[in-house]
């Protein structure tokens, strides 16, 4: 690059020799790359890879405890959130950080709220906020309290927010985890946008179609160390997961032909909702035989996480009936849907699911009346032990000591957790939703395996995913929902990409908030 | 270790315990009387109310509550059972007024936090004031004196040779420790302050838990206001005031998270022991009253301030001992990185864990 005084410019960020330790984790190694000014960047790499924390050290949010970042023509060392910010480096963290009780158009003009007198100036505050919301394309009131959004309008506003100065670097962590199918394509032709007028982009995402659609190059990371850097182009999936992983795979998917052929008593409905009906969702007619994985399929906002809730005992029914081997469950409340035999592990493990200060073995344990034998009323921690590491072993979980903290294991790690402590508690009916969200390739493919096995043993098993791919590659039949009704019930043979999301998108494409 | 005694200490208060150490050893160079049988014995019945009432705040703000009502708690149940030793006679009566009193105080806190959805800072900052009010009303604001010896015995009798009021305190502190250290009871407490909504839908019946704990809390306190009556000789309608404040200090400096989650009732203890020697030890010196509570304040402030250096300290010498995630196994050990939270999320905590 000697072309003096042309468009090759300088790097928009060089990471050099980054290292960065944790509690017992070195977390980067020694991780250098370079990103170009009006590229799209992706970074990948399995949980755990160290990507989140480079994108911190770029933010100013951790002090790397080795090497530089540098940032070319700036003049700014980046020692603290505020200085990436002069550096007009932008970070956008897979949960939005936003003032939940604060309007759209405070949070997106915040730190540079327009003023009259050292007031604010309202109308003007609106004004800019609307513009800025009519300049990326997304359809939002900025008036609303941040609150009364969903998840993806929640995102959104967080990269309208981004987006509301001159910027020079933009940083994403899986944008797209909350966002449908047509907010994606909205962001990604602002993503292209940005490119062409030279700023550089890092694309932090699990979904490698989304890589191949929108980044020129990728790098590669597997446990804190940079594997390589490539040109998206010119490499194969295949590839790609090889260097995410270290070793090969030949599919991410347990063979699916291996399941559906002579399953014991297969037909006995264990799961049999009738026109349940909760808040907007509804009415809902299902049922989940013994042996069967039923996936649950549709788009955000058609009420699969509602429903999902309702089963739970976590949101009143409205109306409608829900029977687990054929007993209605009566009861209120989570309590009285675990007691009837139905088991949730819900989408978001970490606020749902999981106490991370606690052990492996009291967050297994957790909910559980008792382990037996013991002394009177007094636990008897040999035989909890004993319990937990019986599940330990049958789910692989590591490391493999029942007193670790919960939140020092990995993503795939603390699911697994949460699916044993269901498993120990022998339910009738198994939902999963997004079981393998924020979960790496290695350990997808252990969890597809297992709720195979669980099949087996007669479970039902409910799978509620947003990935296409992974209910059809599951589901022995997929109900897909839309608007907050079943729009269609779809058998495994003819379960495709394409009839899955003709039913989710409905035939009059209208578009729902 | 053994698991127990693993479970009683840990987290590590090192602060806490360098603080009572350096008490100890410098109180009885300056004081010959300190390290007497006769003195210890008098801070164990000194430290006797505020520690009954520190034990239950301590499975309350594990659980992820708060109840600063305790002191008219004491207050109320202390008139109550006075009232009503005079008016019956009984014994067993008065002192079942007087923790029954305290129980349904404690009910009803419980009842207003979780059906009214009222914060528990709030909700018993206001049934500070209401008990107090009642404590007027009940007393005609007007000391009640007690009279019948047995009732007296409670505070200043002695079991073995050991005070009373000391007794209580002791079966109180183990009583609390197996329920909450070995029981399933202790597990969901630390599950309902570590993450309430996972322990519902784990089943757990949160609001029935929130409530119960209140309860104790309560009935706890009402145990206090009788053993107090009792070593007073009256019931002062003005007693327990600011001891919900000393009962909190003693629970913080035993390392219990605000945020809840995180505690230990061993911890409680210890920082019961700090608070009752450092009294102690002023008064013995004969330091005036009004310094007395500068020192103290001063006490809480170094001690936790110690703790949250000590927890840096050991974090960063556990990231030098262990080897890097490259030379360590398969993708599924993944370490937790990648969230960047392992530090992020340690930060509301007051003390750590």
């Amino acid at each position: 690059m000697a072309d003096a005084g042309s468009v090759v410019a300088a790097p928009a960020v060089e990471f050099r020799e980054l290292s960065k330790r944790f509690p017992g984790v070195l977390a980067l190694d020694r991780v250098s790359w370079t990103l170009a000014p009006g590229e799209i960047h992706a970074l990948l790499g399995e949980n755990g890879a160290g990507k989140s924390t480079l994108l911190r050290i770029l933010a100013g949010d951790h002090r790397p405890d080795g090497g530089e970042l540098v940032l070319p023509g700036t003049g700014v060392d980046v020692r603290t959130p505020a200085d990436a910010h002069d550096a007009r480096v932008r970070v956008i963290y897979q949960e939005p950080n936003l003032l939940m009780d604060r309007s759209v158009a405070e949070n997106v003009l915040i730190g540079a709220l327009p003023a009259r007198r050292h007031l604010v100036d309202r109308r003007r505050l609106h004004e800019l906020a609307a513009e800025q919301a009519r300049r990326l394309g997304v359809d939002i009131d900025v008036t609303t309290r941040v609150r009364r959004l969903g998840p993806a309008a929640r995102q959104l506003v967080e990269i309208m927010k981004a987006l509301a100065s001159d910027v020079r670097v933009l940083a994403l962590d899986e944008p797209t985890s909350s966002l449908s199918g047509r907010e994606t394509e909205r962001l990604f032709a602002i993503l292209r946008t940005l490119r062409s007028d030279g700023v550089g982009i890092v694309y932090v995402s699990h979904r490698l179609e989304e890589v191949r659609e929108i980044a020129d190059r990728a790098t590669v990371m597997r446990d804190g160390r940079v594997v390589g850097t490539v040109s998206v182009a010119s490499t194969t999936d295949a590839e790609l997961i090889r260097m995410m992983i270290g070793r090969q795979i030949s599919t991410v998917f347990a063979t699916p032909d291996t399941h559906g052929d002579g399953r014991g008593d297969r037909g006995t409905p264990r799961l049999a909702v009738t026109e349940l009906r909760t808040g907007s969702v509804g009415p809902v007619s299902l049922t989940v035989r013994a042996g069967e994985v039923v996936g649950i399929a549709g788009l955000v906002g058609s009420g699969r996480s509602k429903l999902v809730r309702a089963l739970a005992g976590a949101e009143p029914l409205t109306g409608g009936e829900v029977r687990v081997d054929g007993r209605p469950v009566r009861s209120r409340g989570p309590s009285g849907a675990i007691a009837a035999g139905i088991a949730v592990c819900p989408e978001d493990r970490r606020a749902l699911a999981l106490v991370p200060d606690r052990s492996v073995r009291e967050n297994i344990l957790l909910g559980h009346r008792t382990v037996r034998p013991r002394l009177g009323f007094l636990r008897v921690r040999r035989r909890e032990v004993d319990r937990v590491e019986r599940y330990l072993r049958l789910l692989d979980i590591r490391p493999a000591d029942p007193e670790a903290r919960v939140r020092t294991l990995s993503g795939g790690n603390q699911q697994k957790v949460v699916l044993a402590r269901w498993l120990a508690r022998e339910p009738s009916v198994l939902i999963l939703d997004e079981p393998t969200r924020g979960i790496d390739v290695g350990a997808k493919s252990e969890i597809y395996a297992l709720i195979r096995r669980l099949t087996a043993d007669g479970l039902a098993v409910l799978v509620v995913s947003s990935e296409l791919v992974e209910v059809i590659g599951l589901a022995d039949r997929v109900y897909v929902m839309r608007g907050g009704r079943v729009a269609g019930e779809v058998p495994r043979a003819e379960a495709t990409e394409e009839s899955l999301l003709t039913l989710a998108l409905g035939t009059n494409q209208r578009s729902r908030p | 270790m053994i698991p127990a005694a693993r479970h009683l200490l840990r987290p590590t208060r090192i602060g806490v315990m360098l603080a009572l150490a350096a008490l100890v050893v410098s109180l009885s160079i300056a004081s010959p009387y300190f390290l007497t049988t006769n003195n210890v014995l008098n801070i164990g019945v000194a430290v006797a109310l505020v520690g009954v009432v520190a034990a239950g705040s301590t499975l309350v703000m594990i659980a992820g509550g708060l109840d600063v009502s305790v002191g008219s708690t004491v207050a109320l149940a202390g008139v109550s059972a006075a009232s009503v030793l005079s008016s019956t006679s009984s014994v067993a009566l008065a002192i079942a007024a007087g923790v029954v009193v305290g129980g349904l105080a404690g009910l009803f806190n419980g009842l207003i936090i979780t059906k009214l959805n009222i914060n528990p800072l709030i909700a018993t900052l206001g049934t500070l004031s209401v008990y107090r009010g009642l404590t007027f009303i009940v007393s005609d604001g007007v000391a009640i004196g007690v009279t019948e010896a047995p009732f007296l015995d409670i505070g200043s009798g002695r079991l073995a040779g050991i005070p009373n009021p000391l007794v209580i305190l002791l079966v109180v502190f183990a009583v609390l420790a197996v329920v909450l250290h070995a029981t399933d009871i202790g597990r969901n407490v630390y599950a309902i302050g570590g993450n309430a909504e996972a322990a519902r839908l784990a089943g757990i019946r949160v609001d029935r838990y929130r409530t119960g704990l209140y309860t104790l809390n309560g009935l706890l306190a009402g145990l206090a206001g009788v053993v107090l009556t009792a070593r007073l000789g009256s019931a002062q309608p003005l007693a327990g005031a600011g001891l919900e404040l000393d009962a909190i200090a003693a629970v913080v400096l035993g390392g219990v998270a605000l945020a809840g989650g995180i505690g230990t009732i061993g911890g409680t203890v210890l920082g019961v022991l700090v608070l009752g020697v450092l009294n102690n030890g002023l008064t013995i010196l004969a330091i005036d009253s009004f310094y007395q509570y500068v020192a103290r304040g001063g006490v809480l402030l170094v001690a936790v301030a110690l703790d949250q250096a000590g927890q840096a300290r050991r974090e960063r010498a556990r990231a030098r001992s262990t080897p890097p995630a490259s030379a360590r196994a398969p993708s599924s050990t993944d370490p937790p990185g990648d969230d960047g939270d392992a530090d992020r999320t340690r930060a509301p905590h007051l003390t750590g864990g």
